[in-house]
């Protein structure tokens, strides 16, 4: 064994490890905190669904029919009537601190206008400053108040004869029938735990390795390192970078284990293609890495250009607003980075069941990413390796 | 040291560092241009669909129209089943499928009941909403005239279906804030307020831990700064955040056209009071550091969990009681909250009291944290030397 993997990169390793063990923090920077941030973003998540939004009722109408409808409103999932101000004017301040999200407004008149052919709308004033709440709570309101427009629909329709049941159906003779393939229950714990923990993944992968490199150059122990690794270049990254590989391929690993095991959202396509996708964007991220401090050899200005790169970049991956509505700008911008070419990768083999085409495909673009850091990192990176008086720049 | 010498001493400090006075300066500017970028359009649109139309009618023809004219949805294709586009779904090159079955014309003519079925995607649920949002909407017009016309047929007065068709909606969604339900209008005033914190967390925190490795500036030299220094030096830097923040606030918000200026007096001295706080924890962490890289190595991954903790984007009702527990030590959870009521809600100083005050006890907390830690790394520097 000990000739297959040469000494000089078991050198530097065994130097790393070492360096590691008497530095609590750089120790912490490459596994406590992100095994820490990972866990409290899936804790966030755990309730998968919002239940229970608080929202107040105003009843101007007081009719059976109103209080029907308000008990609609208690009942479904989402919403919960938390107030019942007597008047617009005292619900909106309760608006604009916060303590409900929305307010419904039921006319006075509402079923006499109805009962009179000169019906009157009820109005959800919602916060659409709260966007994913907003979305939750009009589309709760609204089933509410369709279900009773329908009920009526039906009555009235009954008057034609032939019963309820087939003046349902006539009434609601031609649907929409609105469905949801993959986390049908369109879980948050999915949605935005599935996503963002990958992201953040990503990030302090790029972290680690850049501050294993960089540390090098802000120290000016570029020397040390390169004799420990006997002058070869090669030996030094590669020892280098290996406990960040071992790490972040062991977080990846835990990353997919947690979502398809543990938390229960089983792969529907291909597990194994999945965790291939999130090795190379762990592996792509130590490459670009390499690029940014080959590129600085300075540990400050490669952390900074991690924030403006990678820090970003789910913004610009379409994991929530598309991509397909972003102007071409932000579109361009977002392909030239990893983790937009990652989600659907991953949500392909894990929500969908892309076939392998559609996966070799996307992984044909994110492996660019592990090839041209590659390419203009490593002659940087040697350069500056040979150029002593660039280190130590802060 | 007297509390104005110390004061323009940090200034000074902060501009005379060539790596640092970027990031107290210019990088919110960068990052309030590069930021909203993705949500320059606002609106969700174009998100493609695939139509499969089995039943090739006039009707089914009208349907695909309507559909292709909604600003949401794009048809991108067509396909003849429904298994031919699940495969660009699954992996996210489209964004739904639209059904319209065999029969359905002639259905719909028999009064036989039929539906058309539209297949979102649950792995990216902001185009699942828009393209099952969108059909819904096609389909309850297609609806209600094709109500009318059953009616007419059933014989129904004329003087009834007048009125079923002048009828207005039964229910209305009005937002009271954001009104044109703008996507960067939620996320950017809530995230603007993080990239100030975390722009001035990280220089902050890099320029006090490079104080104490080279035992310098206002809070680390020979002379002891006192209380008056010491509140100088956060006053120095509270300048820095509280400009940061007015441009946002001020310039920013105009300049994208997001909803501002609700309450601007009241948000003007919450900009005081939270610029304050994130000094005051700039200094704490980076005497906790005192490493002039470790806050960028911390900090940067620390983003996306304050911005889903602060419960803007995740409501808190849904979020663990110890979550949001925490979530109270970090001062973005009150300042995006207290901005976006102030800014885009025109909330009263009464109604952000709870930020108000969660927003001063982090203050009080952090200004005595930073004092604490200053003066146990003067005192062990002191006992080295």
């Amino acid at each position: 064994m000990a000739t297959v993997v040469p000494a000089g990169f078991r050198a530097v390793v065994a130097r790393e490890l070492r360096h590691l063990g008497r530095a609590p923090w750089d120790q912490a920077l490459l596994l406590w905190l992100p095994a820490a941030t990972l866990l409290l973003l899936l804790w966030v998540f755990t309730a998968g669904v919002p239940v229970g939004l608080p929202v107040a009722v105003v009843d101007q109408d007081n009719s059976a029919a109103s209080r029907d409808l308000v008990r609609r409103i208690a009942a479904t999932r989402g919403v919960a009537v938390a107030l019942r101000p007597t008047s617009l004017e005292a619900a909106q301040p309760a608006v604009r601190s916060g303590a409900v999200y929305a307010v419904v407004h039921i006319p006075a008149d509402w079923e006499r206008d109805r009962l009179r052919g000169a019906p009157s709308p009820v109005a959800l004033y919602g916060n659409a400053q709260f966007f994913l709440v907003a979305g939750i709570v009009g589309g709760d309101v609204r089933a509410a108040v369709s279900s009773m427009a329908f009920d009526r629909a039906v009555m009235a329709e009954a008057r034609f004869g032939d019963g309820l049941a087939h003046s349902a159906r006539r009434v609601d003779s031609v649907q929409a029938d609105l469905r949801t393939l993959f986390d049908p229950a369109l879980s948050y714990e999915v949605y935005l735990g599935g996503t963002l923990i990958p992201a953040i993944l990503h990030l302090f992968c790029v972290v680690a390795a850049v501050s294993a490199l960089g540390r090098e150059f802000r120290d000016r122990t570029v020397g040390d390192w390169l004799r420990a690794a006997a002058g070869r270049p090669a030996a030094a990254l590669l020892g280098k970078l290996a406990p960040v590989a071992v790490v972040y391929l062991g977080l990846a690993l835990a990353t997919v284990a947690t979502l398809a095991g543990w938390r229960g959202w089983p792969a529907a396509g291909s597990l194994g293609l999945w965790l291939v996708a999130i090795a190379m964007l762990m592996l792509a991220s130590m490459t670009i890495a390499v690029l940014m401090v080959g590129a600085t050899a300075n540990l400050r200005a490669a952390l900074s250009l991690t924030g403006l790169y990678v820090a970003t970049g789910i913004a610009f991956s379409g994991f929530s607003f598309p991509r397909a509505a972003m102007n071409d700008l932000s579109q361009g911008w977002g392909s030239l980075l990893p983790f937009t070419h990652y989600l659907p990768l991953q949500q392909g083999q894990w929500l969908g069941a892309a076939p392998p085409g559609t996966w070799a495909q996307g992984m044909a673009g994110l492996a660019l990413f592990v090839v041209v850091p590659l390419a203009a990192g490593v002659p940087l990176l040697g350069r500056a390796l040979r150029q002593p008086a660039r280190w130590g720049h802060r | 040291m007297s509390f104005w010498s110390s004061l323009v001493q940090t200034v000074a400090a902060v501009l005379r560092d060539r790596g640092l006075a970027l990031m107290f300066v210019a990088a919110v500017p960068a990052y309030s241009f590069f930021y909203p970028l993705p949500y320059a359009t606002e609106a969700v649109r174009e998100v493609p669909v695939v139509v499969v139309d089995r039943d090739a009618s006039s009707l089914s023809r009208d349907i695909v129209a309507r559909l292709a004219a909604v600003p949401a949805v794009h048809v991108a294709g067509t396909a003849t089943a429904v298994g031919e586009a699940t495969a660009a779904l699954a992996g996210g090159e489209i964004g739904g499928i639209v059904l319209i079955p065999e029969n359905f014309a002639r259905d719909v003519a028999r009064g036989t009941p039929t539906a058309v079925t539209a297949f979102g995607t649950g792995a990216y649920p902001v185009q699942d909403k828009a393209v099952l949002g969108s059909v819904g909407a096609v389909m309850q017009g297609v609806a209600t005239e094709l109500g009318g016309a059953r009616l007419a047929r059933e014989g129904a007065p004329a003087a009834a279906l007048q009125q079923a068709a002048r009828a207005g909606p039964v229910f209305i969604d009005q937002s009271l804030f954001n009104l044109a339900h703008g996507y960067g209008s939620y996320v950017v005033a809530a995230v603007g307020i993080l990239i100030v914190q975390q722009m001035m967390l990280i220089a902050i925190a890099a320029l006090v831990g490079t104080w104490l490795e080279t035992h310098g500036g206002t809070l680390f030299g020979p002379v002891p700064p006192g209380w008056r220094g010491f509140a100088g030096t956060l006053t120095g830097f509270g300048v820095f955040a509280f400009l940061s923040l007015l441009y946002f606030i001020g310039f920013v918000f105009w300049l994208q056209d997001y909803p501002r200026g609700g309450n601007f007096g009241g948000a003007l001295t919450f900009a005081a009071l939270t610029a304050l706080t994130f000094a005051s924890l700039g200094i704490a962490l980076g005497a906790w550091f005192a490493d002039r890289e470790r806050a960028f190595q911390v900090l940067l991954g620390t983003s996306v969990p304050f911005l889903f903790v602060c419960g803007i984007v995740f409501p808190r009702e849904a979020m663990p009681a110890p979550v949001n527990a925490l979530a109270l030590l970090i001062p973005t959870t009150p300042g995006i909250m207290g901005f976006v009521k102030l800014n885009q809600m025109g909330a009263t100083w009464n109604e952000v009291r709870p930020e108000a005050l969660n927003m001063a006890a982090l203050l009080l907390l952090y200004t005595l944290l930073a004092a604490w830690a200053m003066q146990r790394r003067r005192a062990t520097a002191t006992a080295a030397r």
